[in-house]
C-alpha cells in the first residue's frame, strides 16, 4: 500500500466501468437481464442496496434484435395516455418501427427494482439503434459483454470446403430431374 | 430429346441396372441429371446430362437404417440451425424435395419441413427462394425483423390484444413440440410458450 | 419494525482482551440483602456456602456483602471500565446466584446493544480492496471494439 493511498483506492473501487453490449440478433429479454444486473451494479463484490455503485451500459444495434416465435406479431406494447379511450395497444413489430430503441429499453426498465433508484439506473443506460456511437461515449468504454444468444451462421456465410466436408446423406436417383 | 444416357455407372451404389439393348434405361439408376441446352445453329439440343459426383461419398456408420437420418445415426438430433443437413433435402426454390425420392421415413420428413420452414423464417437460407416470373424482382423488405425459432407464418398471427388473467395467459408458442426429444446438454427445461 | 434506530456499535473486546493474556474486567461484586426476609433466602445460602470459595478462585474479584433492610436483595457488579450493573436477585436459589455471578464474572462490562456485523476487522484488507479492474486480463486497456469501429468507418 506503499503507491496508492487508502482514499485513491476508495476512488477505485467505486469507479463507475462502462459496458458496450452487442444486440445484434439478440433476444431483447436476454440483453435487458445482462445489462439490468450491470446497470444495478450486481455484479460487484462490493454490491450493497444503499451504496450506488451501479455501471454505465451502452447497447449497440438494437434495430437489429431478433424476437424468437412469432412475437413480433403476437406481442403487444400497451400503455394508456391518461386521456379518455387512451388506451393505446400496439405490436413489437409497429412499436420497434416507430422507435428502434424502445423494445430494448421498455425490457429493461421493466427488468430494474421498481423504486425510485430506477429512473437514475436509466440514465446509466445508452441504447443506440446502429453501431455509430458519440466519440465521448466511445472514449470511455471498457469492456465488451458477450452476446447471450449464439448467433447461427446463415449458409451463404459456410464456405464451399465446409460444405464439402460435410457429409452427402442421401444421393439421389439418376432420373430424378432436380430442380 | 433426351440423348442416350452415359452407360457407365459410378460404382458407389445399390443398383447395377442391368440394361436393355435400347439403351433406354427403366431401372432408377442413382445419379443426378442436369437439363443442357445447346444451341447449334437451327437445331436445338436439350440433353439431360448426367452430373458426375466428384465426392465418393463416406460410408454412413449404420448402413442398415431404413431412412437417411437413420442411416447416418442423426435421429433427435439436427435443429433448425443446421442449414447443411437442410440443404440437402430442399429444392434450389426453398421447397421440400418428396418423400419417394429422399426415402426419408414419415416422422423425420415431418421433422425436417418443420426445420426448414424455421430455417427460412430465421433467414437461414438467403439463396433459397421461389424462382419468380420474368421481369420481376424480388419485393425488396423495407424494415427486415429479425426472428428465430418461429412457428407460424408470418402473416397468419394475430396480436395477443388481451393477455387473459394471471393463471391462465395467452402464451406465445416458440419453437415446435416436434424437437421436443432432441438431445439437449444440460439440464434447463424445454420452454415452449413464452 | 427495523431496529435501525437503537444503538449499536461494532464487534469489538477490551484491548484485544483474550489474545495472549487475560484479565478479568470485573472488578466489585457488592450483594445487597436482607437478613431476615424471605426473598433474600437464597443470598444467604449462597453467602453461607459458596461466597468463599468464589472469592478464593477469583482474587481479582472484590467482594462486599451489605446486609440491610430491604425488599428486593441485588447484584451489582463494576467493571474495569466503569460500568455498572445491576441485577435483582429476589427468589432466586444459591445456584442461580452463582450461575449469575459466573456470568457477570466473564462480561467485557461493554453496553449490550446491538452489534452491526457478526465479524469486524481493524486492518480491512491485506491485498487490498476490490476495484473493478482486479483480476481482469490487461488486454482491456488496448481493447478497441472492433464492431463500432467499423460502423465510424462506413458512414463516417
Amino acid at each position: 500500500m506503499a503507491g496508492v493511498s487508502r482514499a485513491n483506492q476508495q476512488w477505485a473501487t467505486f469507479a463507475r466501468v462502462w459496458y458496450l453490449i452487442d444486440a445484434k440478433m439478440q433476444p431483447p429479454g436476454k440483453i435487458a437481464a445482462e445489462t439490468s444486473i450491470r446497470l444495478q451494479g450486481k455484479h460487484k463484490p462490493v454490491f450493497h442496496p444503499i451504496s450506488d455503485c451501479g455501471d454505465h451500459v451502452v447497447v449497440i444495434n438494437t434495430r437489429h434484435i431478433a424476437f424468437s416465435g412469432n412475437k413480433w406479431e403476437q406481442k403487444v406494447y400497451s400503455s394508456h395516455t391518461g386521456y379518455r379511450h387512451g388506451f393505446k395497444q400496439v405490436t413489437a413489430a409497429e412499436l420497434h418501427r416507430k422507435d428502434q430503441t424502445a423494445i430494448v429499453k421498455l425490457a429493461i426498465y421493466g427488468m430494474l427494482p421498481k423504486n425510485l433508484q430506477r429512473r437514475t439506473l436509466m440514465q446509466r443506460l445508452h441504447l443506440f439503434p446502429e453501431d455509430i456511437i458519440p466519440e465521448d461515449i466511445r472514449k470511455n468504454l471498457v469492456e465488451e459483454l458477450p452476446q447471450p444468444r449464439l448467433v447461427p451462421k446463415r449458409l451463404d456465410e459456410y464456405t464451399q470446403e465446409e460444405i464439402d466436408a460435410f457429409p452427402r446423406l442421401w444421393i439421389p436417383p439418376e432420373d430424378y430431374r432436380m430442380k | 430429346m433426351a440423348a442416350r444416357p452415359g452407360l457407365w455407372l459410378a460404382g458407389r451404389c445399390l443398383l447395377s441396372g442391368l440394361l436393355s439393348g435400347r439403351g433406354w434405361r427403366t431401372t432408377a439408376v442413382r445419379g443426378l441429371r442436369e437439363v443442357v441446352e445447346a444451341k447449334d445453329g437451327k437445331a436445338t439440343v436439350i440433353e439431360g446430362k448426367i452430373k458426375e459426383d466428384i465426392n465418393i461419398p463416406v460410408l454412413p456408420p449404420n448402413p442398415s437404417g431404413q431412412c437417411p437420418i437413420c442411416r447416418w445415426n442423426l435421429k433427435h438430433k439436427y435443429n433448425y440451425t443446421d442449414v447443411l443437413l437442410l440443404s440437402q433435402f430442399i429444392r434450389s426454390d426453398g421447397g421440400m424435395l418428396p418423400r419417394r425420392v429422399t426415402q426419408l421415413c414419415t416422422e423425420e420428413h415431418w421433422k425436417i419441413t418443420i426445420c426448414v420452414k424455421m430455417a427460412h423464417r430465421a433467414g437461414l437460407l438467403p439463396n433459397h427462394r421461389p424462382i419468380l416470373p420474368e421481369g420481376k424482382t424480388p419485393k425488396k423488405q423495407k424494415f427486415p425483423l429479425n426472428r428465430y425459432l418461429t412457428r407460424w407464418a408470418v402473416g397468419s398471427v394475430k396480436p395477443i390484444l388481451k393477455k387473459g388473467l394471471k393463471w391462465c395467459k395467452v402464451r406465445m408458442p416458440v419453437g415446435d413440440p416436434i424437437l421436443k426429444d432432441n438431445i439437449r446438454y444440460g439440464n434447463k427445461p424445454i420452454y415452449l410458450k413464452h | 419494525m427495523t431496529s435501525r434506530g437503537t444503538p449499536s456499535r461494532f464487534l469489538k473486546s477490551v484491548l484485544q482482551n483474550g489474545v495472549g493474556r487475560y484479565v478479568c474486567q470485573l472488578k466489585r461484586l457488592t450483594f445487597v440483602f436482607s437478613h431476615d426476609a424471605l426473598t433474600s433466602r437464597g443470598v444467604r445460602d449462597f453467602i453461607e456456602e459458596k461466597v468463599v470459595d468464589f472469592a478464593k478462585q477469583n482474587p481479582s474479584v472484590v467482594v462486599y456483602v451489605t446486609p440491610q433492610r430491604c425488599d428486593v436483595p441485588k447484584l451489582t457488579a463494576e467493571y474495569l471500565n466503569g460500568n455498572m450493573k445491576e441485577e435483582a436477585i429476589n427468589c432466586k436459589t444459591a445456584d442461580e446466584i452463582m450461575e449469575l455471578v459466573k456470568k457477570m464474572v466473564n462480561q467485557s462490562g461493554l453496553d449490550i446493544i446491538r452489534i452491526r456485523k457478526s465479524y469486524h476487522t481493524d486492518s480491512p484488507s491485506i491485498q487490498g480492496q476490490w476495484h473493478p479492474f482486479i483480476n481482469k486480463p490487461t488486454s482491456l486497456t488496448l481493447k478497441s471494439f472492433e464492431k463500432i469501429n467499423q460502423g465510424m468507418e462506413a458512414n463516417p
